[in-house]
C-alpha cells in the first residue's frame, strides 16, 4: 500500500520521486526557442480524491516567472499530456501540481518538481546524479544582479548561479581564466559562510563540501584541523581567514582532468596571464 | 519648457521600428556617455536635477538628433500598426498606445532591447525631462533584457508589460508621468507568485487605486519605516495571499472571490470609497 502523507490542512502530497509508487512525472525537451513538456499522472486510490477534482500543472522558476497553469483534466479523467512553453529558463525550470475541489481548495499537491530531461545530444541537462561528483553544480538564472552568485541553504548543496544568456556557464566550463576567477571567489565565500554562520552548524552538506575541498588538495580530511572562525573575544580569527585562503588556493593548485588532459588550473591560469599583452592605451 | 509636439498639439503617426546593431550601439553609447557626464558634474554626490540639466548639454542634444533623424540605424517592424506619437500624460496612455501598435505580436516576440530602446529614443523628450527627473540610471532608457528586475524599470518596457498584462487595471502600476518610475510596479513585480496572475491587477486596483484622483492611494505600496506591519496595505496582501496560496487555488478565483477572502484588516480598502 502506498504511503500517503497529508498535513494539517488535509492536503495530500503527491509522490514525484522516482520509484514504484511514483504518481507524477514530467519530462522536458528543448526545441529551438520552446520547451516541450510531457507529463504523466497516475494517482493512488489511497488519497480518496473525488473523480471531479481538477488537476493543474504550473511551470515556474524559484523567485522568477510563474506561468499560467495547464489543466491536466480531472482525477477521473487524466493521463498523459503534452505542452510547450517559452520564455522560461531551461536550467531553473520547476513544476508544481495542484489537485483542487470545486471550491478551489487544494486537496493534493507537489512542489518543486524537477523535470526529467529527454536525452537529446548537447541540450541534455545535467541531472543530480551526474553533478553529484562535482564540487559545485552550476545553474543559469536571470534572477541575480551580479554575473555570478552562490545559492546556499542548510542541508542543500551550494549551487553556483551564473547569469543566463551570457554564455557564462559555457565559459566557466571551457575557459580556465573564468573558472579560476569564479572558483577563487565562490569557494572562499562558501567556506567563509560554512565556518561563520550558525545556521549551517549542523548542515550535512557542509561536511561534504569541506571534505571535498580538502580531498582535492590531496590531504586526508580527517587529518586537517579547521580553525574556529571567531576567537574567544568574538573577533574574526586571522588563522581561519588564512586557512580559507590556503585551502582554496591548494584546491585549485592540484592536477585535474580538463578536456582529456591532466592540468593544474593555477599553473595554466598564471601562464595565460603572463602571455597576455596589452597595448599602452588599454591601461585605463 | 514644452516640447514642439506639445506646443503645436501635434500627433505624429509612425510605424514602430527596432534598432539595428549599429543604431543600438550608438544609443547605448550615447546614454552611457551622458550618464558619465552627469556623474562627473555631480562630483560623486547624489545626482541633483540641476546636474542632469547641466549634463544634457548641446553636444548630447546634437548626438541625439543625429540618431533620431537617421533611418540607417533602425528598421521597421513588419507587423507594426500606426503608433500615434503625441505628448502622453502618463505611462498608461503611452503604454496603451505602444501596445496597440504592436498588437499583432505576442509580448515575448517583441520583448527585445532593440525595440524598447528604439521607442525610448523616440520618446526621449518625454521620459528624460531634465529638471523634473530624479535620478538618471541607465536602466530607465537602456534595457538589459537579461536582468530580470531592472528590465521592468525601463520607462517603456515596464509600463508596456503592465498594460499588456492587466489592461485597464494596469493604471495602478502606470498612471504616473512617463518620466517617473512607478513605485507600485516596482513593488509588485518583486512578488513572483502574483506577478503573472492577470486577476491581480484587478485585486490591487479594487483595493488600492484612487479612482477619483486616478492614482494609487498614497502609502499603500510599501510599509513605512516606522510601521513595518501597517495593516491592510500591499505587503500585507502579499503575505496573506502567500498563505492562501498554500490552501486555495488562486488562479481559479475571481478578483471578487479573492478580495472577499481577505481578513478584517483590509476592510477599509475593501470599501474603496473612491469608486
Amino acid at each position: 500500500m502506498t504511503q500517503v502523507v497529508s498535513n494539517r490542512t488535509g492536503r495530500e502530497k503527491i509522490i514525484t520521486a522516482e520509484g514504484e509508487n511514483t504518481e507524477f512525472s514530467v519530462e522536458v525537451k528543448k526545441q529551438k526557442n520552446l520547451l516541450r513538456v510531457r507529463s504523466s499522472i497516475k494517482l493512488s486510490k489511497d488519497h480518496n480524491f473525488k473523480d471531479y477534482y481538477k488537476i493543474f500543472l504550473q511551470a515556474y522558476e524559484s523567485g522568477g516567472i510563474a506561468k499560467e497553469p495547464w489543466s491536466l483534466g480531472t482525477v477521473g479523467d487524466t493521463g498523459e499530456f503534452e505542452f510547450s512553453i517559452d520564455n522560461i529558463s531551461y536550467d531553473t525550470l520547476l513544476f508544481r501540481l495542484k489537485i483542487i475541489d470545486s471550491s478551489n481548495f487544494v486537496k493534493g499537491y507537489a512542489e518543486e518538481i524537477r523535470p526529467n530531461v529527454e536525452s537529446s545530444g548537447k541540450d541534455k541537462r545535467s541531472n543530480d546524479s551526474e553533478i553529484s561528483n562535482t564540487l559545485l553544480p552550476i545553474r543559469e538564472t536571470d534572477k541575480i544582479s551580479l554575473p555570478f552568485a552562490v545559492e546556499m541553504s542548510p542541508d542543500s548543496k551550494p549551487i553556483l548561479l551564473v547569469k543566463s544568456k551570457l554564455n557564462l556557464k559555457e565559459q566557466f566550463k571551457h575557459d580556465i581564466k573564468t573558472k579560476v576567477f569564479i572558483y577563487t571567489s565562490v569557494i572562499k565565500q562558501i567556506l567563509t559562510i560554512y565556518l561563520s554562520d550558525n545556521n549551517f552548524k549542523n548542515c550535512y552538506e557542509k561536511k561534504r563540501f569541506i571534505n571535498k575541498v580538502i580531498s582535492n588538495t590531496g590531504t586526508d580530511p580527517d587529518l586537517v584541523e579547521i580553525p574556529n572562525y571567531f576567537d574567544e573575544n568574538n573577533n574574526i580569527n586571522q588563522e581561519a581567514l588564512d586557512w580559507i585562503d590556503n585551502i582554496t588556493s591548494e584546491c585549485l593548485n592540484n592536477p585535474v582532468e580538463f578536456k582529456g588532459k591532466k592540468i593544474n588550473y593555477i599553473t595554466v591560469f598564471e601562464k595565460y596571464c603572463r602571455e597576455e599583452r596589452f597595448d599602452e592605451e588599454d591601461e585605463d | 519648457m514644452k516640447n514642439i509636439a506639445e506646443k503645436k498639439g501635434l500627433t505624429k503617426k509612425m510605424k514602430i521600428r527596432k534598432f539595428n546593431s549599429e543604431g543600438h550601439n550608438k544609443w547605448v553609447e550615447l546614454y552611457n556617455e551622458l550618464f558619465v557626464e552627469i556623474k562627473r558634474i555631480s562630483k560623486g554626490s547624489k545626482i541633483s536635477p540641476e546636474d542632469i540639466k547641466k549634463g544634457y548639454n548641446k553636444h548630447f542634444k546634437e548626438k541625439y538628433e543625429l540618431i533620431k533623424n537617421s533611418n540607417d540605424f533602425s528598421e521597421e517592424l513588419s507587423n507594426s500598426k500606426d503608433f500615434k506619437v503625441k505628448n502622453f500624460d502618463n505611462s498608461y496612455e503611452l503604454a496603451k498606445s505602444i501596445n496597440i501598435a504592436l498588437s499583432e505580436y505576442n509580448f515575448y516576440e517583441i520583448d527585445r532591447s532593440e525595440i524598447w530602446d528604439w521607442i525610448a529614443m523616440i520618446l526621449f523628450d518625454q521620459i528624460f525631462v531634465p529638471g523634473k527627473i530624479r535620478g538618471a540610471s541607465p536602466y530607465r532608457y537602456v534595457v538589459n533584457i537579461n536582468d530580470f528586475f531592472t528590465s521592468f524599470r525601463h520607462l517603456i518596457r515596464g509600463p508596456c508589460w503592465a498594460e499588456n498584462q492587466f489592461k485597464e487595471n494596469s493604471k495602478i502600476f502606470t498612471h504616473t508621468k512617463p518620466y517617473q518610475q512607478n513605485d507600485w510596479l516596482e513593488q509588485f513585480i518583486k512578488v513572483s507568485f502574483l506577478r503573472e496572475m492577470k486577476v491581480m491587477g484587478q485585486v490591487c486596483s479594487e483595493l488600492y487605486f484612487d479612482y477619483k484622483k486616478n492614482e494609487a492611494i498614497q502609502g499603500t505600496s510599501k510599509a513605512p519605516g516606522n510601521d513595518p506591519d501597517k495593516p491592510g496595505i500591499f505587503p500585507r496582501l502579499r503575505n496573506k495571499l502567500s498563505q492562501f496560496n498554500k490552501v486555495k487555488y488562486l488562479w481559479g478565483m475571481s478578483a471578487e472571490e479573492i478580495i472577499k477572502m481577505l481578513p478584517k484588516e483590509f476592510n477599509n480598502y475593501k470599501k474603496n470609497i473612491t469608486k
